[in-house]
């Protein structure tokens, strides 16, 4: 199993919890194992450093926290993509993107004249 | 068993968050994280002493954790946000008690007085409402009814209270002096009060004069000072 190195993720982290927040709203061990899951383990952070993001996304304003018992009968503490909180993904979404084409454009160098020596 | 491992670690966690209203939140949401974490070690086999290791073991550095946390939940914000709160609190209570005298005005207005209904019909020659306002430091005092009855006596009703409801209980002792349009300088002949928030009183004129067309009342006490001229139905008006 291949273990991303945490400063390659730390950047995209927000992109990754808001992207799982649009979709509905979680407490912090949902999104952990949101994240497992979906990315078969590859992200596997350390998970107590989940909260200072979260907190830091809910003062920013991209998210809203509240209390609510789930599924299970327990209560835990939710958060909710805000307006703001939508709008920001979108933008990160388009950074990722611009990102990872020119990442792709230096590594996957076929096309390219260096990978012909 | 009991939790003594996670207790250990949100111990350390929250001996770096420094704002003290915000402890008691993050020590539950991340409680309830280990103990679903421990649930899920608990489900696949292991035991609950190993799981509670393992589900500490995966929320990482509780220094680290400590440190960023505290970031968020920095004492100046947390403070500022708290102070703006009873800001708004404090407003809202100054609000409400600068709202008092309209509330008791109103109420007040409405309803007669009672001692000026004690006065039998029969007896009243004319009656003049005058809802005259006046003010000395936080007492206010709201003149409210002037009645003259066929025996020669004007009342003269008011009521006054602290525009704190927690006042200084300072007591009107007098209303002021009281003289008419001719010079006439009258000295009382009763007066009474009744407490309350509201206090309540009515002075009685004996032998006022008929012909007066101006009721004048004036307070000059401890550098304090007011004039009130109430106009009265003039004598020929009177059968």
């Amino acid at each position: 199993m291949v273990k991303i190195d945490k400063g390659l993720i730390g950047g995209s982290t927000s992109l990754l919890i808001l992207s799982l927040l649009k979709e509905k709203d979680m407490y912090g061990y949902e999104i952990i194992k949101e994240l497992e899951e979906r990315s078969d383990n590859t992200f596997k952070l350390k998970e107590g450093t989940l909260y200072p993001i979260l907190h830091r996304l809910e003062n920013e304003g991209y998210l809203k926290s509240y209390r609510k018992k789930g599924g299970t009968g327990k209560e835990r503490k939710y958060y909710q993509i805000t307006t703001k909180g939508e709008k920001q993904l979108i933008e990160e979404k388009r950074q990722w993107h611009v990102f990872s084409t020119s990442v792709n454009k230096v590594i996957g160098g076929e096309n390219h004249g260096f990978s012909t020596l | 068993m009991g939790f003594q491992r996670s207790k250990e670690f949100l111990d350390t966690v929250l001996s770096y968050v420094k704002f003290p209203f915000d402890k008691e939140d993050i020590r539950m949401e991340l409680q309830e994280h280990i103990w679903d974490r421990i649930d899920y070690y608990t489900q696949q086999g292991l035991t609950y002493y190993e799981a509670e290791e393992k589900a500490i073991k995966d929320m990482g550095d509780p220094k680290e954790i400590g440190i960023q946390l505290n970031k968020e939940h920095h004492p100046l914000i947390g403070w500022l946000y708290l102070a703006s709160k009873v800001l708004v609190i404090l407003f809202v209570i100054i609000n409400i008690f600068m709202a008092v005298p309209v509330i008791i005005d109103l109420g007040y207005s409405i309803f007669d007085d009672k001692l000026i209904r004690e006065i039998p019909k029969e007896d009243i020659v004319y009656k003049i409402d005058v809802n005259e306002r006046v003010q000395v430091d936080d007492t206010v005092i709201n003149f409210k009814n002037v009645v003259y009855d066929k025996n020669g006596t004007l009342h003269i009703s008011y009521y006054y209270y602290d525009k704190k409801l927690w006042g200084s209980g300072w007591s009107l002792g007098t209303i002021g002096i009281i003289t008419d349009d001719k010079g006439s300088k009258y000295y009382r002949g009763s007066s009474h009060t009744t407490g309350g928030i509201v206090s309540k009183g009515m002075v009685s004129v004996e032998n006022f004069r008929k012909d007066a067309k101006t009721l004048i009342i004036e307070y000059d006490r401890y550098n304090r000072y007011y004039k009130l001229e109430i106009p009265l139905k003039s004598g020929e008006n009177i059968e």
